[in-house]
C-alpha cells in the first residue's frame, strides 16, 4: 500500500521505540525494536502509532501540564491541540517538557539499534531470548534489519509479521532471521481485503516461502474480526494444510486507547473472548491434533 | 535519668509509641546523633549494666505455654535504659554457633583468670544468666530437663540447639539491644540435622518463636526487627528447609537474606522465586562473588566468606564484628547545595567544589557520631569469643569493629549534576546562578523545567556510560574521605526522613518529597526496563561502596504468572553480572490500589520497605504512598504487555 512511502536509507530504521525486557515476542528475554510502518489497517491494532511510514507528531492531553512552551514556540499554535492540524512540526511538538506532546518515529542508526540490542546479550543466552522486530510491518524495512543483524552477530533474532509485504523482503530476510513471528488474521479473501486492507494473495506466497524454515503461527483473538466461527474454521483448515502442530493465541486488550487518542484517531470496536470462549477453540484444535497457549497480554 | 540503673517500665501501647518515636526521629534526622555526654567512669558504667542484667534475669516475668515445643519468653514490659551518653549497641549478630557447640559452660571455660578484672564481670554475667535460666526451669516443669540441658551444655540435637539459641535471644531482646540478628543458621545448624520431617517441624516452631513480640521487636517502624536469617553461601538440607517453612507460614518476620554465588543450586533459586511470588519481599539476595572479594579488603578472606547482614544488608561477620554499620545517613544533596551557593565557573569546577564540601561534610557528621561512645554489655560479650578470649567488652570492640555509614540521595545527586551539565554548560539554555535560585524557589514558577528535569534521560538506573561514570565519580570522592577508616554503602532507611528535610533539587523533585530509593531509578518512567536497571547496578564500584547496595524492584504479580521464568532469569543473569544486592517486591497493582483506600481489609498484605517486609497496613502513610507509586511506575512501564 504506502510501501513506496518509506524513505529509509539501508543503515538506519524508522522506529517508535525499542523495548528491553520483553517477554512476549517470541522465546526468552528478548529486546523489541517496534519499526514504523505498515501495509495493513488492523481495526484492532494496539500499536497505531506504527501505522503510518514516517514520522507523525502526538498530543497526549493527560500529560500536558498547560505551561504553554509550545505555544510560546510556535506561532501557528494557539493552544497545544492545535498541533494535529500541523503535523510536519516536529521540533514544535519536540520542544514540550513534560513529554505531552513529541514525534512518534526517528530515523535511528544501525550502529545504535544495534548497541542497544547487544547490552543485554547474557540475558538472551540465559534464556534462549534474542532480538525482535515487530511494527508496524518489519518487513517493509528488510534492509535496515539486514544491517542490524549484521551487527549482533549471533544473537538469535526474530521478526513478527503479518507477511502482507514485499515476497523480495521476505526472501532478503529468510536465511537472516531465526524465526518468524507471522500473525495469521483473516483468512477469507473478501473480508480480509475489506477488514485489514492486505491482498491474501500476498499472504499466502509468503507464507510458502518461508514454511520450510522456523515460524510460529500467532492468531489474534478479536471479536468480531477474527474470532468468528468461519474464520476460525478457515484458520484450522489453514493449519492443518500446512501441518501446523502449534499456536499461540494473542488476547487483545485495549491498552493501545491512549495511542489512538493521542494521534488524534478514534479506536474502532473490538472485544476479547471469554475465558470460555477461548477454552471451546482450544478444543476445537486439540480435535485436530493442534496444541495452543493463549496470551493473554 | 542520670542514675538510672534500670527502670522497668511498661512500655507505652505500641502504635502511639511508635508515632511519637517516628516524629522525634524525623525532626533529629537520622545524620545527627547528638547524645550528651556524663562523666562516669567505665568500671562504674560496667557495674551498673551488669547489675541491670541481674535485674532482668532475677524480675522478669517468665511466661511458658506447657504446650510449646520451645521455650521463649520475652517479657515486653521490660526496657532497660539506656545508658546517657552511650551509643546502644545494636545491628550485630552473636556467635550462636559458639553457644551451641560450647554451651555456656563450654564459654566459660574459655574466661580468662584475672581477680577484678574484666573476666569477673563476664563470669558475673554468666551467673546471672544462669539464675534465670533456673528461675525459668523452676517456672516450667515441663520443659525443666531441657533448660537445665541448654543453654549450659553443648546442644546434641537440632531441637536443644535451637532452644539453646531461643534462650540466648530472648535475653538479648530483654536487655535492650535492637535489630538483633539470627545469623547463618542452615551453616551453624547443619550438623544437628538428621532426619527431615523432624527438622521442618522444629524449624517451624522455632520461627514462630522468633516471630512472636513483633512490636516489642520493632525498632523505628513496625516490622523493622532485625532478625535476619541469613541462608546459603553454601548450601545444605536446611536452607531448603528455612525456605520452605518460610514459605508456608507466609510472615514478614523474621525475614531472609540468601546470599547467592555462582554455585547456588536451581532448586534454592526456585524456592526463593517461589517466596517472592507470595509476596514475602524475601529473600533479598546478596551476591557473595561482589561481597566477599570487596569484604577480603577489610576483614581476613577466612572471615569474609562467613559474612552475615546487619539488620538490612550491611555485611558484617558474625560472632566477630562488633561493627556499628549504620553509624550515620549522608545525604549526599546536603554538600550539593552549599557547592552551587554562589558557584560560577566550569562543570569540572562544580565537580571539584562538590568534592570539597562533601568532605566537609562528611568531617562534620562524623565528627558528631565518634562524640558517641558504645554502651558496654557483659551479656553480647558472652557470645563474642574474641571478646572473652581478649578479656575485653564488645564496647571497645570485638574481633573486628569496622564501623560503616549509609549515603541516600546518590540519584537525586546524579541526576541534578546531569540536568546542570546539559542545561548550563552542553546546551547553555540557563546560567548556572540560575539553578540555585529556581531550587531555593522550590520551582515554584518553573514548573514545566521541572517536569523536564524528571524526565531527564539518560538519568540514575541507566546504563549509559556517562550515568555510571558520574555515580563511581561520586562513589570515588566517598571512598577518598571515609575509605580505610568506614565502609559505606549506597543504601539507607532515609529516604523519606531525610527528603522531608531536604530543599528541592535539581533532578526535579520538591522540597521535602522523598528522595530516591536505594540503587534503583528515581521513577522508573516510559522506555526504562529492567534489564538496564541490573545492567546499571551491575558496574557501579562495589569494591569501595559495599556496605550495602540494594536494587529495589518492584513487579506485578499477574505478570509472573505469565513470565516467571524469565524474571527469574533476569535476576539470576544480573546478579551473575555483578549486582550486588536485590530486593523484589511482587504486588498486585488491583491489590494495592484497594489497600490504600481501605488498609485495614487487607491485613495480610506484606511488602518490602527498607531492608525488611512488613504488614502494608501498619505502615506510615508516607511509606505506603510511595510504595504504591513505585508499584504503579514499574506496572505501567514495565513492558509487560509486550
Amino acid at each position: 500500500m504506502n510501501t513506496q512511502s518509506m524513505v529509509v536509507t539501508v543503515d538506519e530504521l524508522l522506529i517508535t521505540g525499542i523495548q528491553r525486557f520483553s517477554v512476549h515476542d517470541g522465546p526468552g528475554i528478548r529486546t523489541t525494536v517496534f519499526l514504523k510502518g505498515c501495509t495493513l489497517r488492523c481495526p484492532w491494532c494496539c500499536n497505531p502509532e506504527n501505522i503510518r511510514g514516517e514520522p507523525e507528531v502526538y498530543f497526549k492531553e493527560e500529560k500536558c501540564i498547560g505551561c504553554l512552551e509550545c505555544v510560546k514556540r510556535c506561532s501557528f499554535l494557539d493552544k497545544p491541540r492545535d498541533i494535529f492540524r500541523f503535523p510536519e512540526h516536529h521540533e514544535c511538538a519536540g520542544s514540550c517538557p513534560s513529554a505531552a506532546m513529541g514525534v512518534y518515529g526517528e530515523f535511528t542508526g544501525a550502529d545504535d539499534v544495534a548497541e542497544v540490542i547487544l547490552r543485554d546479550l547474557d540475558y538472551y543466552s540465559s534464556t534462549g531470548g534474542g532480538v525482535t522486530f515487530s511494527g508496524g510491518e518489519p518487513l517493509l524495512q528488510a534492509d535496515g534489519i539486514l544491517s542490524v543483524t549484521r551487527r549482533i552477530g549471533e544473537v538469535p533474532a526474530a521478526v513478527e509479521t503479518s507477511l502482507f509485504a514485499p515476497g523480495e523482503a521476505v526472501e532478503k530476510l529468510k536465511g537472516e532471521v531465526d524465526l518468524f513471528l507471522v500473525d495469521v488474521k483473516i483468512l477469507d479473501d473478501a473480508g480480509c481485503r475489506e477488514v485489514t486492507g492486505g491482498d491474501p494473495e500476498v499472504f499466502r506466497r509468503n507464507f510458502e516461502r518461508i514454511s520450510d524454515g522456523s515460524f510460529t503461527v500467532r492468531f489474534p483473538a478479536v471479536k468480531p474480526y477474527t474470532f468468528n466461527r468461519e474464520n476460525i474454521r478457515a484458520l484450522i483448515r489453514f493449519l492443518r494444510e500446512n501441518m501446523v502442530d502449534h499456536i499461540e493465541v494473542l488476547g487483545i486488550h485495549r491498552l493501545g486507547l491512549e495511542k489512538y487518542r493521542s494521534l488524534n484517531l478514534q479506536m474502532p470496536d473490538f472485544s476479547a473472548p471469554d475465558d470460555a470462549e477461548i477454552k471451546k477453540l482450544k478444543w476445537l484444535l486439540e480435535k485436530e491434533s493442534i496444541g495452543m497457549n493463549y496470551l493473554k497480554i | 535519668m542520670k542514675n538510672a540503673v534500670l527502670k522497668i517500665a511498661r512500655r507505652t501501647p505500641f502504635f502511639p509509641y511508635l508515632r511519637a518515636y517516628h516524629t522525634l526521629y524525623r525532626k533529629q534526622g537520622l545524620g545527627c546523633i547528638k547524645t550528651r555526654i556524663i562523666s562516669s567512669s567505665k568500671k562504674d558504667i560496667l557495674e551498673r549494666r551488669l547489675h541491670q542484667l541481674e535485674k532482668v534475669c532475677r524480675d522478669s516475668r517468665i511466661h511458658f505455654n506447657p504446650g510449646d515445643r520451645f521455650f521463649y519468653s520475652i517479657d515486653t514490659g521490660i526496657h532497660v535504659l539506656e545508658t546517657e551518653g552511650y551509643r546502644r549497641l545494636g545491628n550485630l549478630t552473636p556467635d550462636y554457633g559458639l553457644l551451641v557447640e560450647r554451651g555456656l559452660e563450654g564459654i566459660e571455660e574459655m574466661i580468662e583468670d584475672e581477680p577484678g578484672g574484666y573476666p569477673d564481670i563476664l563470669r558475673r554475667a554468666l551467673g546471672a544468666v544462669k539464675l534465670y535460666l533456673e528461675r525459668c526451669a523452676e517456672h516450667s516443669p515441663e520443659i525443666a530437663d531441657k533448660l537445665r540441658r541448654v543453654p549450659l551444655k553443648p546442644a546434641e540435637t537440632l531441637g536443644e540447639a535451637l532452644q539453646s539459641i531461643l534462650f540466648m535471644n530472648s535475653l538479648i531482646w530483654m536487655y535492650g539491644h535492637p535489630l538483633i540478628g539470627l545469623g547463618r543458621l542452615d551453616s551453624i545448624l547443619k550438623e544437628y540435622h538428621e532426619d527431615p520431617e523432624e527438622s521442618r517441624e522444629l524449624i517451624r516452631d522455632f520461627i514462630l518463636s522468633v516471630s512472636s513480640c513483633y512490636e516489642f521487636k520493632s525498632n523505628v517502624l513496625p516490622g523493622d526487627t532485625g532478625q535476619v536469617i541469613v541462608l546459603g553461601g553454601e548450601y545444605n538440607d536446611l536452607t531448603r528447609i528455612f525456605l520452605e517453612v518460610m514459605l508456608e507460614l507466609r510472615i514478614p518476620d523474621p525475614k531472609v537474606v540468601l546470599r547467592v554465588n555462582s554455585r547456588t543450586p536451581d532448586d534454592v533459586w526456585e524456592l526463593s522465586y517461589r517466596c517472592l511470588r507470595e509476596g514475602l519481599g524475601y529473600p533479598l539476595f546478596s551476591n557473595d562473588d561482589v561481597i566477599v572479594d570487596a569484604l577480603s579488603q577489610y576483614y581476613s578472606r577466612s572471615d569474609a566468606l562467613e559474612y552475615a547482614t546487619s539488620a538490612c544488608w550491611e555485611p558484617l561477620i558474625p560472632g566477630r564484628s562488633s561493627d556499628q554499620n549504620n553509624l550515620a545517613n549522608l545525604n549526599l544533596l546536603e554538600p550539593l547545595e552549599d557547592a552551587l551557593h554562589g558557584f560560577r565557573g566550569e562543570f569540572s569546577e562544580l565537580l571539584e567544589r562538590y568534592r570539597q564540601e562533601l568532605h566537609r561534610y562528611i568531617d562534620e557528621v562524623m565528627e558528631n557520631v565518634e562524640s558517641v561512645r558504645n554502651e558496654p554489655s557483659p551479656l553480647l560479650s558472652l557470645l563474642f569469643p574474641d571478646c572473652i578470649r581478649n578479656s575485653r567488652d564488645i564496647c571497645d570492640g570485638a574481633g573486628y569493629s569496622i564501623n560503616g555509614v549509609l549515603t541516600v540521595g546518590m540519584g537525586n545527586l546524579v541526576n541534578s549534576l546531569l540536568n546542570i551539565r546539559r542545561l548550563c554548560y552542553d546546551e547553555k539554555t540557563m546560567d548556572i546562578t540560575e539553578v540555585e535560585e529556581v531550587i531555593r524557589d522550590d520551582f515554584r514558577s518553573a514548573e514545566a523545567l521541572r517536569v523536564g528535569l524528571e524526565l531527564i534521560s539518560p538519568g540514575y538506573g541507566m546504563d549509559e556510560d556517562e550515568v555510571v561514570e558520574l555515580t563511581n565519580t561520586i562513589i570515588q570522592m566517598l571512598h577518598d574521605k571515609l575509605g580505610g577508616r568506614y565502609k559505606f554503602g549506597l543504601s539507607s532507611p532515609g529516604y523519606i526522613t531525610l527528603g522531608e528535610s531536604t530543599g528541592a533539587s535539581f533532578d526535579g523533585r520538591h522540597a521535602g518529597e522523598p528522595l530516591g530509593v536505594h540503587i534503583s531509578p528515581l521513577k522508573f518512567t516510559d522506555g526504562m526496563s529492567y534489564t538496564e536497571v541490573l545492567n546499571f547496578a551491575a558496574a557501579l564500584d562495589y569494591l569501595k561502596a559495599f556496605n550495602g547496595g540494594v536494587v529495589d524492584i518492584m513487579v506485578d504479580r499477574p505478570f509472573l504468572d505469565r513470565a516467571g521464568n524469565e524474571f527469574m532469569a533476569l535476576i539470576r543473569t544480573g546478579l551473575r553480572r555483578g549486582v550486588m544486592q536485590l530486593q523484589v517486591n511482587v504486588l498486585d497493582p488491583e491489590v494495592l490500589l484497594r489497600a490504600r483506600d481501605n488498609p485495614e481489609l487487607y491485613p495480610d498484605l506484606i511488602v518490602r520497605v527498607w531492608g525488611f517486609s512488613a504488614y502494608f497496613r501498619d505502615l506510615p502513610e508516607e511509606y505506603r504512598e510511595l510504595i504504591v507509586r513505585r508499584a504503579l511506575e514499574y506496572s505501567e512501564h514495565g513492558g509487560y504487555s509486550g
